[in-house]
């Protein structure tokens, strides 16, 4: 084996450059986050339309796009519920649309006609505990959902009477929009004060949450 | 009895610094930047990567054949990459691509000093290898 030497130095020079190359722009992407944040007051982080919880004593904004037939969120779902639980005196959790699946626009207008009964968290839960049963890839049935509601505490009558009447479209465009701009495709993605979420950990979450509220 | 001829490992460690930065910096716009690479990309990509490691292989074992191996690879990718351009400069028209991953070839994702595309920097490296290797083919010692 020849220029062993010169191989290893130049393949640890290039893998160091572009390790630091990572580094720098993503601290750029994290700093214009934060400016816009700061710039805008609150998009496209956070918008009116937009269901949100907590108190948010500590002005820690988490924003969560989130699509009702994605997998991901799902599985992520309970993580973010426990930490949000430890959490919400000191934060704000905004939930934001990205309809990715075809079903995704009918289970959010069932997620805010439910909001209107004030339902939102409980439906949510109840959607995704199902989602292995609507939402199947091979044969999504999505009206199987108004069979497992009820179990949201929901009125039901109200509920299909909301749902017939309830536009969402110009909410998801806008959600879609603040998205494009904020450069994301997939969900669920996170952003706590406009840093972006680059782990979907427990711990990477919580790390990133506290270190925004204690700072 | 003839010794076989190389090329200078000179010449091997610039095309494997030009084709490891290449592929570094596509990975990097694509997994990092979050770009989505369109088809054509796809295409000058997969020309591009396998040359890493066979310039790689080349620096550890030298052999005579190394030219043989790695210039239809880079003259492939060098084509794709040429019509790539004149799709961006305007000069074919884009409706002839087919473009099945949902990006028009044509998009600008980047634009520096105003000619300074992703297709325009994969052209300056193809072109790069294929002088690099004619000139180490010329050399060889």
């Amino acid at each position: 084996m020849k220029n062993k030497k010169l191989v290893l130095s130049t393949i640890v020079l290039l893998i160091v450059g572009f390790i630091v190359a990572v580094a720098l722009y993503q601290k750029s992407v994290d700093t214009k986050n934060q400016e816009l944040l700061a710039s805008q007051n609150g998009a496209p982080f956070t918008r009116e339309h937009s269901p949100s919880f907590g108190e948010n004593q500590n002005n820690v904004i988490i924003t969560e796009f989130l699509d009702p037939e994605c997998e991901s969120c799902s599985a992520f779902h309970p993580t973010i519920k426990e930490v949000f639980n430890d959490y919400k005196k000191e934060t704000k959790l905004v939930i934001r649309y990205l309809d990715n699946h075809g079903n995704s626009k009918f289970a959010v207008k069932i997620l805010e006609s439910a909001r209107l009964q004030n339902r939102y968290k409980e439906t949510l839960e109840v959607i995704f505990k199902y989602q292995p049963l609507w939402a199947p890839h091979h044969n999504p049935q999505p009206q199987l959902l108004w069979t497992y509601l009820p179990e949201a505490g929901l009125d039901m009558e109200k509920l299909r009477a909301d749902f017939d009447s309830i536009d969402v479209d110009e909410i998801l465009k806008l959600d879609r929009q603040d998205a494009n701009q904020l450069g994301i495709r997939g969900t669920p993605t996170f952003f706590i004060n406009g840093k972006i979420l680059r782990e979907l950990s427990h711990k990477a979450l919580l790390d990133l949450v506290e270190s925004e509220i204690y700072k | 009895m003839t010794v076989p001829k190389t090329i200078s490992t000179t010449i091997v460690l610039l095309c494997f610094l030009v084709a490891t930065i290449a592929t570094l910096g596509s990975l990097f716009f694509s997994e990092i930047m979050e770009f989505v690479p369109c088809s054509m990309c796809w295409y000058q990509r997969i020309f591009i990567y396998p040359l890493v490691l066979l310039f790689l292989v080349n620096l550890l074992y030298p052999d005579d054949k190394l030219f043989k191996y790695a210039m239809p690879l880079v003259t492939t990718g060098l084509f794709f990459s040429i019509y790539h351009n004149l799709l961006m400069f305007d000069i074919i028209p884009e409706s002839i691509v087919p473009c099945v991953s949902g990006v028009p070839c044509s998009t600008e994702y980047i634009n520096w000093l105003g000619f300074i595309t992703i297709p325009f920097l994969s052209l300056v490296a193809y072109c790069v290898l294929f002088i690099l290797l004619i000139i180490g083919k010329k050399n060889e010692k």
